[in-house]
């Protein structure tokens, strides 16, 4: 379904001849030995991520779990083209990765919205980007901010909106792109508990609803267990995908239910466990 | 509250007014005599026949549109010269290097002190004036231009840059309006230069204007002129500002106090 979809991004290429592991045509995003090194002035090389290799599925929920500066952004950012990875290679859809595209649209943690434009501006900015005629981005616009709740506040600007409703527009802005892949870095993380269980559900209903890839950074283990068809833990710097975890918990979840708990624990296991626990295998 | 606030001060306007007028009428207070006063301080009623006698014969509309005409030139040309300097200036390091000295050699010069040079060079005319509205106003436009662009957020260029916007696109939409907040301050600031420069320069010389008409005022025994003058002064600063400048702000000002917490 995701290679149907990609009729936007024609622009590159793929190289001819690729390691076999890398771009299976059932991977959405992919990445192959991914290895990322940071030059600090004044400093030695910060190696940031290495040789992550790592194979997310079309429609799959994927969160990354781990410490600050295991490389979570980063590798968000690589898929978001907005930075490039020294050695490996990063695919969304079988096609490496130049630069940004609106398929693989970004939900910031700060919100990242443009203070000048209310929230219907807002939604609307990335299809006056890519040419939508007028009535259609209307349309658009009006469908997502009723989806996102914002019915109401369309006229509103981002400094008269609280830390949720930020949040919301962010994510109406991106999803009124049909992104194939939406890329989501902490977007929750400064949300109080109560919000953020909230936006948490819908954002689960949402992404049932809609086709979109997602890969979501966060350092909330019980955020990562609720959300992900899989959690990619990673370890501390320089960063590595440490272990997958499946979880197979029927949605709705329940944060009370006992496998919630019981996987919840697995998890936070992963942190204890000295070596790397090698699960890369799934 | 507002209109309540806008009354009184009015009232305090009319008292002032008031006030005058008997300082005016009664010797200042017996101090002098009334025809030396007459001379000293005009009443408010004789300003108020200056200002019908010479919006009448239009001397007045044309000793200011003088100044205007000057100013305009001489600002849009700080504006043109101003705004890409400092673009520059905060975009390359290397060209921040060259420009800073001469910022901090020149800047702190007031714009009347490049009155000599100016008529030296010039002449007394248009030229001279418009050069120093230009030297005096070029370099607020400039700073707040260099502070603005140095001030874009990083993250909104890389969000629009996620939702599709290429070069152009970011240029209108992320940095612009990120940069009017800026321009308004130092736009704001530039023309305040120009105005105090270019009646200074043409108190000293320059022909014409609405300097000019102050010391004219003043060297033909005519003090209500000087005085009608002061007044069109501080009315042409009130209209700039509610017209231009005040809903500019506005229009920025609630999401940069957000921005800036
Ligand atoms: N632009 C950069 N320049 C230099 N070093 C960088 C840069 N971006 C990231 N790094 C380094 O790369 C490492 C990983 O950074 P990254 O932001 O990806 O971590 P993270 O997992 O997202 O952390 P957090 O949970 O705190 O957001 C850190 O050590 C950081 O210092
Ligand atoms: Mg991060």
């Amino acid at each position: 379904m995701s290679v149907a979809l990609r009729t936007l991004d024609t622009r590159t290429t793929a190289p001819p001849h690729e390691p076999a592991s890398t771009a299976r045509p059932e991977s959405a995003v992919s990445f192959a030995g991914v290895t990322k090194r940071f030059r600090i002035a004044g400093g030695g090389p910060v190696v940031a991520l290495e040789e992550v290799s790592l194979e997310v599925r079309p429609h799959e929920f994927v969160c990354l779990l781990g410490p600050s500066g295991c490389g979570k952004s980063t590798l968000l950012r690589m898929v978001a083209g907005l930075e490039r990875p020294c050695a490996g290679q990063v695919t969304v859809g079988g096609v490496a990765v130049s630069g940004p595209h609106s398929s693989r649209a970004m939900v910031f943690q700060d919100h990242a919205l443009f203070p000048w434009l209310d929230v219907a501006r807002n939604v609307a900015f990335g299809l006056e980007m890519n040419g939508t005629p007028g009535p259609e981005i209307r349309r658009r616009v009006a469908h997502f901010i009723h989806l996102t709740g914002l019915g109401g506040f369309e006229r509103a600007y981002p400094h008269q909106l609280s830390g949720g409703m930020k949040q919301r527009v962010g994510i109406a802005r991106v999803l009124a792109l049909a992104p194939e892949v939406l890329l989501m870095d902490e977007p929750f993380g400064a949300l109080d508990a109560f919000t953020r269980m909230e936006l948490q559900g819908e954002l689960v209903s949402l992404w049932q609803r809609e086709p979109f890839t997602t890969l979501f950074v966060t350092h909330d283990v019980d955020e990562a267990v609720f959300l992900a068809d899989r959690v990619v833990v990673m370890s501390r710097r320089p960063g590595r995908a440490k272990a997958v975890l499946s979880v197979n918990l029927p949605r709705p979840r329940r944060r009370t239910d006992p496998a919630f708990a019981a996987l919840r624990t697995r998890v936070l296991a992963q942190f204890d466990a000295a070596p790397a626990l090698e699960d890369w295998s799934i | 509250m507002r209109k309540r606030d806008a009354l009184v001060g009015l009232a305090a306007l009319a008292a002032f007014a008031g006030l005058w007028h008997l300082a005016s009428t009664t010797g200042l207070f017996g101090r002098v005599p009334a025809a030396y006063a007459e001379l000293l301080l005009p009443p408010p009623a004789a300003v108020a026949r200056a200002a019908w006698e010479s919006a009448r014969t239009g001397e007045l509309w044309g000793q200011v549109s003088v100044s205007l005409v000057r100013v305009a030139i001489g600002f849009g040309i700080a504006v043109a010269v101003g705004i890409p300097l400092g673009v520059v200036s905060a975009m390359s390091r290397a060209a921040n290097a060259v420009l800073e000295p001469f910022v901090r050699l020149f800047s702190p010069i007031p714009g009347v002190a490049w009155v000599p040079l100016a008529i030296l060079w010039f002449g007394l005319g248009d030229g001279a004036a418009i050069f120093i509205i230009t030297i005096g106003s070029v370099f607020p436009v400039m700073l707040a231009t260099a502070q603005g662009a140095r001030a874009v957020d990083g993250r909104l260029v890389e969000a629009a840059r996620t939702l599709g916007a290429r070069t152009p696109a970011l240029l209108r939409r992320v940095y612009l309006p990120s940069l009017v907040p800026f321009l308004v301050t130092g736009f704001r600031l530039g023309l305040g230069f120009a105005w105090r420069v270019v009646i200074a320069a043409e108190m000293v010389g320059v022909p014409k204007g609405i300097g000019y008409m102050l010391n004219m005022g003043r060297s033909t025994g005519r003090t209500e002129v000087t005085l009608l003058t002061m007044v069109m002064l501080g009315a042409l600063m009130v209209v700039a500002e509610e017209l231009v400048f005040a809903p500019l702000e506005r229009h920025t000002r609630a999401w940069r106090a957000v921005e800036a917490a």
